[in-house]
């Protein structure tokens, strides 16, 4: 576009702008031009043109009209004309008018008013104007078109032509006939007289004759002069074979052009010639018929509101319809000649003849015309356009009702009164049968009107009126302009809640985003129309088969992207790479499958200290995807839900996935992923591609969820990366979801922080290895219920389902490591040391392979338990990608009550190393149906005390007495006895006694597998509960099993006082074996059963234990307190217990040596002891008041150390002074606990001794 | 004939929180276009000065804010900025006293309805009873 180009258009945007320039174009006068067939065709046929056409680039120029009426004379410099034909004057072309008029700013119209403004407050408008100062610059081009086509031919005469061009071609057979036919004054054709147009206007005869036409031109147009006289003859020879016939107009070449000089002769001579005689003969006509005129008036008003006067008025009407017409003629031909205040005049007289009720239309538009006059005399004329108004309202006559809107807007405008212009168009643009277009184009220029109201915008009104006029718009399907209206008003309306109003716009700029191919915008605008779901079920139905239709419609291949639905929930997203089932104790799997991972040594984070810890984040190891096995499917589980109240289908939903081949060059990886539909053609050629993904078809119910598992199998090893579903929504068309799922904000550098970074979620990214042996395992006789207690056998199946590769280093880890023990005997026995280990089984398995690994179950804990499993191996192959995998299996079972064992454990009192051992049992189960045990044997074990029975001396006596019915008790005693001297050194050696309660019975090996091996775990299970989990070196020192010595290895022990419950020797095991009447087997472990000794007297030295406590705990919860060994000192007094004296009177003082024993139960620690005699007044303690009988004489006071396990006896002597029994009681043992805590013990026993005569 | 054929409560943030209409057989456009009117009005709401003196109930009434051609919208303003908002068909002839009396009662019955613990502020009643009273309300006027 050069810069003349450029200028001239901002000219014209210039002139359209100015209202008076646009009603000068509208008063244009117009030629008539009539050709015949022949003439059409020779045009048609050069350039596709036509004689009007080509007739209306010679009045593009300025042309100066002169024309004198009477004493006046007009000269008018710019003088237009133009050319019309019949097709124009006929009203019912005026429709094709509207629609081009409509077209002509096509060009103009805009997607947006300004690009990426939202309106959403008042705030926003002053902005609005400040960068957007004209939102619509095709409204004074439309205004300018729409003014200048609208013509009523029956109102005013301004589209009447005022000459007549006629035109034959010099081939028709009878010219001069045709010509005369063509146009007779006197029998003007229909159109000129159903609206009375003057039919007396000058004629022009054109003989029209092609170059290589061999007809006679000449003679024809002798013969046209003769007959139509030579002024109003004209020959015109074209060029068929050129554009336009040659007759294009050029500025240079016109003097020469024949057109130039018929143009120059009509408006030089016969159009002033016309209107001169015109406005001559009217006014003449009109001053004749005044008095008539006024006096048939009064008869009509006289007869008003008489039918029969009414039709005799139609009739008059008619016959002085010219006289008004004449003086509308009149007035109009003076507007063209620009005499507005002769016009004026005429116009105001005109005013007077009609009756507003009656005619509302002629009322209206002289009222208009008056109008316009006015405006153009710059007077007032407001009040007679809105008159014009009011009465074209009434006349229902819309067109030239939205041109009076127009020109008075544009006066309101000027003069800033945007509130009553707003109101304005608006009624204007709400008459019903109005142009859609154009009460769109009012619609739009009210709701920017009311945009202007300052200071305070009605913009919430004007956003009303914007869609209004998007509705309008998208009547005349303007989609450019309908969507660019819905869009500006969204953002007032959005996010607020106006449901009806949300759904309206969502609906419409989902239509509309379609159609101008904004198809993301579209799918936006369907998910939040659908978001809400807030519409009736129909409603709905309707929307999705609009969208469907719609989006097959306007998209290519039916893939439109991103579907709105169905909805996907993100967080629900669970992958599976190995083929078992989903478990909701995914937690219990995890932390067994974390335990191996730190086994095999995956994981290596560095342990850090101090000022390290500053950097720890960078220490963090990177998240790493998962690794898959070439061929194994990925299982990957969804919820979908149908967010809406109709049901939905959707076929062939498969899983989207990407997949990059991994090599060193990242230019050479190959990107392939399955976006496209899955069509048929895609499934066959699914075989080729690097993974596989398996289709299938959903149907959801109204607002139903359902969890949906699919799969996908990679074929090729590399990076996999699921991305989303694919799917065919109704059968109709495709498209995906994809899955967002939720990732880390990351702000670990300064970048990171300043912008919003997200780390990438790695869960749905697969790194596909090289293929793997897969193991499958079962179990297989695996108890269903046990009795508290009872073993019984059971197998794992183990098979490797490869068929290529073998596998080895094969571990197990179960979920209930204390109940379950790998092996058959004792040599092929995979024992744990610690209850965080996995256990080791020997094995290697080939392809294809099958092996059987027994192992033994006992109920441990009472309950119902799910026994998960899981079973790690490696390839024999090896694979640096993926070191190892996991295998596993569960099962259920149930351990129900069996019997209760509680002890209860004292120091003996005659014996200073030996104690007492109470057991307690007891079959809890009271009711029917419980089961008899039979205990048949109980054995300890320990590292230096052995079990004696003490109820009785070898058998039981009576059977009875070891069989439990339901709900009866046992008790049996025992007698704890060092199983060796005690020496210093120590011993690795433990010692069992087993007693059997039937002496033909076979006895139960305790320390047997798998006996042994569950009593061990159920003691690591105590340790782990007692230190509550926490340091697991601790525990490996502590319960270091093969060196069975507990405590007493450990050189931190020293401290008898404190520490450890179990840091002291005097514990043993107690295991229980019984057999049911259904021969059903069991033992019951009471492990680490203490003896200390006690002292009564002290409440820190004398512990809750020598009672019965329950010893087995159903549940395995029970926290047993260990009693720790305080103060290892046992001591006792050795005497006479009788002792003759023979007389008190002889000898006044019995004196008896008394021997206190004192010993020191500790391994290790040496005892620091004072022993002192009380003296006779002293008390034992607070509260006895007693005195003393005897007192003691000789060595009342000994400090002793006692080295460990050292018993030493002291030589003391009772004085007695008279018959009697005493208590040999007073005296004291002060022990030093700790530097400066020392301790008196008194003694609680009593010793008798009874001094007879 | 009912002369109320649309109640509507606005909230602070402009954003409906009930809004009814109650003529019979109405279409779904004019619908749409009732809730058109009511969104506008809150121009006019906006542009009104808010009450002047505080705790004067009678400050509270907006009146007339918008003639249409078919029907008229009345509004009512509470100190904490909810909007009661009527319209009514254009040829019935209501006194102010009476409009004012049916807002009194209609914001009665709002604050009985947002006292339930269960109400969430600013957001949509959606109480059924709530809906049954304003309706039983409507033939008051």
């Amino acid at each position: 576009m050069n810069s003349n180009q450029i200028q001239h258009q901002q000219l014209q945007m210039m002139q359209l702008r100015d209202i008076k320039y646009t009603l000068n174009s509208w008063i244009t006068p117009s030629v008539l031009v009539i050709c015949s067939p022949n003439v059409s065709k020779i045009f048609q046929k050069s350039g596709n043109s036509a004689l009007e056409e080509i007739l209306s680039q010679y009045v593009l120029d300025k042309k100066k009209l002169s024309v004198r009426v009477g004493e006046s004379s007009y000269d008018i410099n710019d003088f237009k004309l133009n050319f019309v034909t019949f097709k124009h004057l006929d009203p019912q072309h005026y429709e094709q008018v509207l629609k081009d008029n409509a077209a002509s700013v096509d060009t103009l119209a805009t997607d947006e008013y300004h690009s990426n403004f939202q309106l959403r407050t008042k705030q926003d408008v002053p902005y609005f104007h400040k960068i957007c100062q004209e939102p619509t610059p095709w409204f004074e081009r439309y205004r300018h078109n729409f003014i200048k086509s609208s013509h009523n031919l029956e109102l005013e005469t301004f589209s009447h032509p005022i000459a007549c061009i006629l035109a034959v071609s010099s081939e028709d057979s009878n010219p001069i006939g045709m010509l005369v036919k063509m146009f007779d004054s006197s029998k003007p054709p229909p159109l000129f007289q159903q609206y009375n147009i003057d039919a007396n206007i000058p004629k022009l005869y054109m003989l029209v004759h092609p170059e290589h036409s061999h007809a006679e031109s000449d003679k024809r147009l002798a013969e046209m002069k003769q007959t139509f006289g030579s002024n109003q003859s004209y020959l015109l020879r074209v060029n068929s074979k050129e554009d336009y016939c040659g007759l294009s107009y050029d500025q240079s070449t016109a003097h020469l052009n024949p057109l130039t000089n018929i143009i120059n002769e009509i408006i030089s001579k016969h159009i002033p010639a016309y209107i001169e005689k015109t406005i001559l003969e009217l006014n003449e006509n009109i001053a004749t018929n005044k008095k008539s005129f006024f006096s048939k008036v009064k008869v009509s008003f006289r007869f008003g509101g008489n039918k029969k006067a009414n039709e005799q008025e139609v009739e008059q009407a008619n016959s002085m319809g010219s006289i008004e017409q004449a003086l509308r003629k009149v007035a109009d031909l003076y507007f063209i000649l620009q005499d507005y205040e002769q016009s004026l005049s005429n116009y105001k007289t005109l005013v007077k003849e009609y009756n507003s009720d009656k005619s509302p239309n002629y009322y209206a538009s002289v009222n208009e015309m008056i109008g316009i006059c006015n405006l153009l005399l710059n007077k007032e004329c407001e009040s007679y356009f809105e008159i014009a108004n009011t009465y074209y309202q009434k006349a229902s006559l819309n067109h030239c009702l939205a041109r009076v809107t127009m020109i008075h807007g544009d006066i309101l405008k000027r003069k800033n009164n945007y509130k009553l212009l707003a109101e304005l168009y608006k009624s204007t643009a709400e008459r019903e049968n109005l142009d859609a277009f154009c009460s769109a184009i009012l619609f739009e220029q009210a709701g920017f009107s009311l945009l202007q109201i300052s200071p305070s915008p009605l913009f919430r009104k004007a956003c009303m009126r914007i869609v209004m006029a998007g509705d309008k718009y998208s009547e005349y399907s303007k989609q450019k302009h309908a969507l660019r209206c819905y869009s500006f008003s969204y953002s007032i309306y959005e996010g607020r809640d106006w449901n009806l109003i949300d759904d309206h716009l969502h609906l419409s700029l989902v239509r509309y985003s379609f159609f101008q191919g904004h198809t993301s915008d579209a799918i936006l605008f369907v998910n939040k129309l659908l978001e809400r779901n807030c519409q009736s079920p129909e409603k709905q139905n309707s929307i999705i088969r609009e969208f469907l239709y719609i989006s097959k419609t306007y998209t290519k291949e039916n893939y439109i992207g991103e579907l709105p639905i169905p909805s996907i929930n993100n967080e629900s997203i669970s992958v599976f790479l190995n083929d078992y089932s989903s478990d909701e104790n995914q937690a219990v799997w995890q932390e067994m499958e974390e335990a191996f991972k730190k086994e095999a040594q995956i994981i290596s984070k560095p342990q850090l200290q101090g000022f390290d810890l500053w950097k720890r984040d960078l220490f963090i190891e990177k998240e790493k995807e998962r690794t898959a096995v070439v061929e194994e499917q990925i299982t990957v589980s969804v919820e979908l839900k149908n967010p809406l109240q109709i049901p939905l289908q959707f076929n062939r939903v498969h899983l989207v996935a990407t997949f990059k081949e991994i090599s060193d060059d990242p230019n050479s990886a190959i990107e392939e992923s399955n976006m496209s539909p899955l069509d048929d053609e895609a499934i066959a050629k699914m075989d080729s591609t690097p993974f596989k993904v398996e289709p299938m078809d959903i149907l959801l119910g109204p607002s139903k969820t359902k969890r949906i598992t699919f799969t996908i199998q990679p074929l090729k090893p590399g990076l996999l990366q699921v991305k989303g579903l694919g799917l065919c929504m109704c059968g109709a068309i495709w498209g995906k979801r994809e899955f967002k799922l939720k990732q880390k904000r990351l702000n670990k550098t300064k970048a990171q922080r300043e912008s919003v970074m997200y780390e990438p979620n790695l869960a749905l990214t697969f790194r596909v290895t090289s293929p793997m042996p897969r193991l499958e395992a079962q179990f297989i006789d695996f108890p269903n219920a046990l009795y508290h207690g009872e073993l019984k056998q059971a197998k794992l199946l183990l098979k490797n389902c490869s068929n290529k590769m073998g596998l080895k280093n094969v571990r197990v880890r179960t979920s209930h490591p204390t109940s379950i023990c790998f092996g058959s005997n004792m040599d092929d026995a995979s024992v744990i040391k610690s209850l965080d280990t996995s256990v080791q089984l020997n094995i290697e398995l080939p392809p294809n392979a099958t092996v059987l690994v027994p192992f033994w179950v006992k109920g441990v804990n009472v309950g119902r338990h799910p026994l998960r499993c899981l079973v790690y191996y490696e390839s024999e192959a090896g694979n640096t990608d993926l070191k190892y995998r996991l295998a596993r299996c569960q099962a259920q079972f149930d351990v129900r009550p069996s019997i209760r064992i509680s002890s209860l454990s004292q120091q003996s009192s005659t014996d200073l190393n030996a104690y007492l051992l109470g057991v307690e049992i007891d079959n809890p189960v009271i009711g029917g149906g419980g089961e008899s045990f039979h205990l048949k044997q109980i054995s300890s074990i320990s590292k230096y005390w052995k079990l004696e029975p003490l109820s009785y001396a070898g058998d039981v006596p009576n059977p009875s007495i070891v069989t439990l019915k339901p709900g009866q008790f046992t008790n049996l005693f025992f007698r704890i006895v060092p199983s060796a001297p005690i020496t210093k050194q120590i011993q690795d050696e433990i010692s069992i006694s087993n007693i059997s309660f039937l002496a033909n019975d076979p006895m139960y090996d305790a320390s047997s597998f798998p006996v042994f091996p569950f009593l061990e775990y159920e003691k690591l299970g105590l340790d782990l509960l007692q230190n509550g989990g926490g340091n697991s070196n601790s525990i490996f020192n502590s319960n270091n099993i093969n060196s069975s010595s507990s405590a007493l290895t450990n050189p931190n022990s020293t401290n008898d006082q404190g520490g450890n419950g179990n840091d002291h020797p005097n514990h043993i095991d107690l295991l229980v074996f019984w057999e049911s009447d259904n021969h059903l087997m069991g033992v019951l472990n009471s492990p680490n059963i203490s003896f200390l000794p006690t002292h009564y007297n002290d409440s820190l030295l004398s512990l809750p234990w020598g009672s019965w406590k329950n010893t087995t705990s159903p549940t395995g919860k029970n926290h047993m307190i260990y009693p720790s060994l305080k103060l290892p000192l046992r001591y006792q007094i050795i005497s006479e217990k009788v002792v003759k004296h023979s007389s008190f009177e002889t000898q006044p003082l019995c004196t008896v040596p008394v021997t206190l024993q004192l010993s020191n139960c500790s391994f290790t620690s040496v005892l620091e002891l004072s022993i002192e005699t009380l003296l006779p007044h002293e008390n034992i303690d607070q509260t006895s008041r007693h005195t003393s009988q005897y007192f003691w004489t000789g060595v009342t006071k000994y400090t002793i150390k006692l080295a460990p396990q050292q018993i030493v006896d002291l030589q003391l002597h009772a004085c007695f002074s008279q018959y009697g029994v005493y208590n040999i009681n007073r005296y004291k043992i002060n022990v030093t606990l700790s530097n400066d805590t020392h301790k008196d013990i008194f003694s609680t026993t009593q010793h008798l001794i009874n001094i007879e005569n | 004939m009912k002369k109320i054929v649309c109640v509507a409560i606005v909230g602070k943030n402009n954003n409906p929180l009930f809004i009814q209409d109650f003529s019979s057989g109405i279409t779904e456009e004019n619908k749409l276009k009732l809730h058109y009117i009511v969104h506008c009005s809150l121009d006019i709401i906006e542009d009104k000065p808010g009450p002047v003196k505080k705790n004067v109930p009678s400050d509270m009434y907006l009146g007339l804010l918008y003639p249409t051609e078919d029907y008229k919208v009345y509004g009512y303003m509470t100190n904490t900025k909810i909007k009661f908002i009527i319209v009514v068909l254009d040829t019935s002839d209501i006194k102010d006293s009476d409009i004012k009396i049916f807002f009194k009662r209609l914001q009665s019955l709002f604050i009985n309805t947002t006292s339930n613990p269960f109400y969430k502020r600013n957001s949509k009643i959606e109480s059924k009873k709530f809906l049954q009273e304003v309706t039983n309300l409507i033939p008051s006027l």
